[in-house]
């Protein structure tokens, strides 16, 4: 038995499957103020069409996932499926996880039958069912295997089987290769690919999450990028290349800059109309410290280093450095953010270029460096400029944390105030600006910057 | 195929029940309050003595023919005991899982039930079993199964309450977005991932278990009208009959017991249990126990067999229970704030019941539990801590330098571990009474020299620990150390003390517990006529149950359990929160 070909795909391009409404999603937190995730967003799935959603972390790209699936209620606006509201998970809907999510004591049949057998499939059918599906995946002769027996590739084609054995109309795929290795990732996108334009897959449409802006231009008709904090809606752009698509092809570069360039531009000034309307929701969001991304000292370190030295000359195109430094976007992009921060490097229309303080910086000793990173830390984080106040204030020269931990969480997640505050030490450790103590939770003045 | 063994390790946070699921620990006290209370005020009801009809009681037939008889009887309350507390324990984690109001008012009572001293409750149960069915002996098999449940309820609840709570979140997301019921997901996925912990934690509490249930056939025997059977009475009656050739011939066919369930039972499951355990590619193969490999390579135990595994599938997957939905959790919020409501007002009521019927029982309480009595209790429980905690120090002093020296010598390692768990299953309380023969045969040895046999047992964890610790070690760490020459006392106090010691602390957590449990047994030993006691809770306790007197048993349960739980909350609690923080090698 093969898989029922979803009826006129190309045809039927304008059937709307999902349409979401005025999106906002909060983050719940009993004490204190609520913190935004996702912030009135509109968003239209047709039949036919590969849609990539690609944002940073934190662009709550995975929420919106989830909420498409039925598996979180947002906190307000309206999801509809096929014109009707959205109430929870729809049998039409699958969806594919970043670690596959297989369950270890079930074989890859078991596993695959899995939404079968909840829906009270008859066993004769079931068989036949999870057979072609298993075929057409590529994992004929892995029937009986347990999932920890599989390399990683091999235990996301089950995901990806398990998925698509309901016969949903949408599939949803949060990240499917970010847990690869490179070569298997690769492999896996082209055969979906293939599949998909041989019209063998028995889906009407996918979306695929994702923060690697290659593989969005490999694979999607359409690219929505989403901003940070709170994931808004920046841009939508279409990709009309026939599949498959080339890496090498001039047209393919051009785009995967263009997006580049997207993804640095700074957030656009909120006009004040705006600025009305958004109060009026999110009253409590108040303006206060960044939440920043855990980015080691020796990583920007490097970074800066690696910009100075030719051929670069202390500037450079992003895609070109991710390539030479062998970073993903995920881990470039913070790094360049947390330099502008520090006002030792600015991003440009998808470059990056060292300030004449990075320049300084790199060319320093140790000592000297400790000074600039100590200025720069004073002058630009506000969270630290307080810390190092309250310290010389008090005549302990210490203080607990903790203050510090509920002004963060004021204004975003627990776990963001943690990360800020833990990557926030790191640095005033290099900096030798103040010290951590863990068993008391405390900041305080090493000795011998005590005066 | 490699000839490696599954066994389970000694993980530190299975050990110790310390490691707190949710943090839902506010109602400690409160609940002990009440079960206190409960007990304290329901026990002046009880009758001090059953009426002991004067000619049924015979003696238990001490011949080797009825040995085994009596050895498959023991084995069969052990099975019933098992399984009630399994079953009575999942549906308990159901419960907790599937409601709030039920969650907050169990959670709370898990940690009380934990700490209540297993040994207590047959001779707590007696005299009301003795009062109803004062002739037949069904009563007393309830005794013995009740204490063997209560034996392995409690651990087995909090280990599953850990696990559910535990379930990763994209499986729990996969069976949201498939529309598994609550019944499909109970079985296909929370049950299946807490099946490995719960055996280990079964497999480790089944020396306790055997101790309890050979403690209670002993009592249940203690000048009742029943005749009753079973390897803790065959020991009873050899012990007061003096009969040294019976109490080996019971040891030794105690021995053929565990070895029967090692084989049988617990060797196949764990190494069945391995396939619910998330693993790596390319782990090597484990043997399989020769009794698994005849389930499944003979073909009419293999038939068999997929029948159950086939029966077990549709069982899992019928389709009872709700569908997750978005609308059923804005209800569940809502019925939330009424379960809190009326769990108050639950509360409220139960604290005034308590303390009216205080009040009207006041002249009968003041005059059982007196100061004067309060003070004995507090003295007797101190002396038995003190002797605890020397004899536990004493055992460390000598595990702690063998266990690294056999845990980092890894060609002995797996073999050692074996075998101490083995000798940790073995119940201690049959070599009790040999002991008492000793002591009494030689009247010049001072009473204190029957303080070892509290660590009898107990001793075995703080040997698992100390060994795992020490297996777990980073062999880098070692060769760092080696290569920087630290060595003597250095070594010990740098390098590798730190590392064991969250492994140290979980076995001593445990063997406290158990020490702490076994003194009602140790205190007070009987050989013929002979009775040895040294003062202490445990003494406190078997006397006044030996008195026919069960307010004192209460009295001086509660006060076992109440030293337990301010151990756990002050001590144990706080170490091993600093522990966890500071010296966990990941």
């Amino acid at each position: 038995m093969v898989f029922p070909s979803q009826p006129g795909r190309a045809a039927s391009q304008q059937t709307v499957l999902a349409e979401l409404r005025n999106i906002r999603q909060f983050y719940h937190k009993d004490s204190t103020a609520d913190v935004q995730v996702l912030d009135d967003v509109n968003l239209t799935i047709h039949a036919g069409e590969i849609v990539g959603l690609l944002g940073r972390s934190g662009s709550g790209k995975s929420t919106l996932l989830r909420i498409i699936a039925g598996l979180l209620p947002p906190t307000s606006g309206e999801v509809l499926w096929e014109g009707e509201p959205l109430k929870g998970p729809t049998p039409d809907v699958a969806v594919v996880f970043q670690s596959f999510a297989l369950f270890p004591w079930m074989t890859i049949e078991e596993n695959v039958a899995l939404g079968l057998d909840a829906k009270g499939v008859p066993a004769a059918e079931r068989d036949l069912l999870v057979e072609s599906a298993i075929d057409l995946i590529g994992l004929g002769g892995y029937e009986n295997a347990w999932p920890k027996e599989l390399s990683g590739g091999m235990q996301q084609r089950v995901g990806l089987a398990r998925a698509l054995v309901v016969n949903p109309a949408l599939l949803l795929m949060d990240e499917p290769f970010s847990a690869l290795d490179v070569l298997t990732a690769e492999n896996l996108r082209t055969d979906l690919v293939e599949l998909w334009s041989d019209n063998k897959l028995p889906v009407q449409s996918m979306l695929i999450v994702t923060h690697n802006i290659e593989e969005a231009v490999l694979m999607c008709d359409r690219i929505v990028i989403l901003s940070s904090n709170p994931g808004r809606i920046a841009h939508v752009l279409p990709v009309l290349f026939p599949h498959p698509r080339n890496r090498e092809d001039v047209a393919f570069r051009q785009l995967v800059d263009h997006i580049y360039a997207l993804m640095t531009q700074r957030a656009p000034i909120i006009s004040e109309a705006d600025m009305m309307h958004r109060s009026s929701a999110a009253s409590s969001v108040v303006p206060g410290f960044r939440a920043l991304v855990p980015v080691s000292i020796t990583m920007m370190i490097g970074m800066m280093e690696a910009l100075a030295a030719p051929p670069l000359n202390g500037r450079a195109d992003l895609p070109v450095l991710a390539e030479k430094l062998q970073l993903e976007l995920d881990d470039l992009f913070p790094l360049g953010e947390s330099l502008e921060l520090l006002a030792l490097a600015e991003l440009e229309d998808g470059d990056i270029l060292l300030t004449n303080e990075g320049v300084h910086f790199v060319l320093s000793d140790l000592d000297e460096r400790k000074a600039i990173m100590s200025h720069a830390l004073r002058h630009h984080v506000p969270l630290v400029k307080m810390i190092c106040t309250l310290l010389d204030e008090r005549p302990t020269h210490s203080v607990k944390a903790e203050r510090f931990r509920d002004e963060l969480e004021a204004c975003m997640s627990p776990d963001y105030a943690r990360q800020t505050l833990q990557t926030i030490i790191g640095w005033t450790r290099f900096a030798e600006l103040f010290d951590y103590d863990e068993e008391s939770d405390r900041f305080f003045l090493p000795d011998d910057s005590r005066e | 195929m490699s000839d490696r063994q599954q066994e389970f390790p000694f993980s530190p946070e299975l050990c110790s029940s310390l490691s707190a699921f949710c943090g839902q620990r506010r109602g400690i006290w409160l609940a002990g309050f009440f079960v206190f209370s409960v007990i304290l005020l329901c026990a002046p009801y009880l009758p001090s003595n059953g009426p002991v009809l004067p000619d049924v009681v015979e003696a238990l037939p001490l011949g080797l023919v009825y040995l085994p008889d009596y050895a498959v009887q023991t084995i069969g309350r052990m099975l019933l005991g098992l399984a009630l507390s399994l079953v009575s324990a999942l549906l308990c984690v159901a419960f907790i899982f599937r409601s709030r109001g039920a969650a907050k008012c169990l959670l709370p009572l898990l940690d009380v039930g934990q700490s209540f001293p297993v040994l207590a409750l047959p001779l707590l149960v007696l005299p009301f079993v003795q009062r109803h069915m004062p002739t037949q002996a069904v009563g007393a098999e309830v005794v013995v199964i009740v204490t063997i449940w209560c034996s392995q309820f409690w651990g087995m609840v909090l280990v599953l309450c850990q696990r559910f709570d535990g379930v990763p979140a994209e499986l729990e997301d996969v069976v949201c977005s498939f529309g598994l019921t609550a019944w499909q997901k109970f079985w296909q996925l929370e049950v299946p991932f807490a099946i490995p912990a719960l055996l280990r934690k079964t497999m480790l509490s089944m020396g306790g278990s055997w101790f309890a249930a050979l403690y209670a056939e002993s009592m249940v025997l203690d000048g009742h009208n029943w005749l009753f059977a079973g390897i803790g009475s065959y020991v009873w009656q050899a012990a007061s009959e003096r009969n040294v050739g019976a109490l080996l011939a019971a040891l030794a066919c105690m021995l053929v017991i565990i070895v029967v369930f090692d084989q049988i039972l617990f060797r196949p499951l764990s190494a069945w249990a391995v396939r619910f355990q998330p693993g790596k590619v390319g782990e090597p193969h484990l043997a399989e126990p020769w009794f698994l490999k005849l389930l499944r390579r003979t073909h009419l135990f293999r038939l068999c067999v997929l029948f159950c595994v086939n029966a077990v599938r549709r069982f899992s997957r019928l389709p009872i229970g709700a569908r997750y939905t978005q609308k059923h959790r804005v209800e569940g919020d809502a019925r939330q704030s009424g379960w809190i409501v009326v769990s108050l007002a639950v509360v409220v009521v139960l604290l005034s019941g308590v303390l009216l019927s205080g009040v009207l029982a006041w002249p009968s309480l003041h005059a059982t539990y007196g100061l004067s009595a309060l003070f004995t209790v507090v003295l007797c429980g101190g002396m038995t801590g003190l002797r605890v905690f020397v004899m536990v120090g004493l055992v460390s002093l000598i595990w702690i330098p063998l266990g690294v020296w056999l845990g980092l010598k890894s060609s002995y390692a797996g073999r050692m571990q074996r075998l101490i768990q083995s000798c940790a299953v073995f119940p201690v309380n049959l070599l009790f009474p040999l002991w008492a023969a000793g002591l009494v045969a030689c009247p010049f040895i001072p009473a204190f020299w029957q303080s070892p046999l509290i660590v009898l047992g107990a001793q075995w964890y703080i040997a698992l620990g100390v060994l795992a610790g020490a297996g777990a070690y980073p062999p880098d760490l070692l060769e760092v150390a080696r290569n920087l020459n630290v060595t003597g006392g250095l070594w010990w106090r740098k390098v590798l003390l730190p590392g064991i010691l969250p492994y140290y602390l979980a076995g001593l957590v445990a063997a406290t517990s158990s020490a702490w449990n076994a003194a009602i047994a140790v205190e007070w030993l009987q050989w013929g006529q002979t009775t040895l006691n040294v003062r202490g809770l445990g003494s406190f306790v078997a006397m006044a149950a030996a008195r026919g007197d069960v307010n004192t048993v209460a009295f001086g349960a509660v006060a076992m359990c109440l030293f337990m739980m301010a151990l756990n909350a002050f001590l144990w609690r706080p170490l091993s929160d600093y522990v966890s923080r500071r010296l966990k090698l990941n």
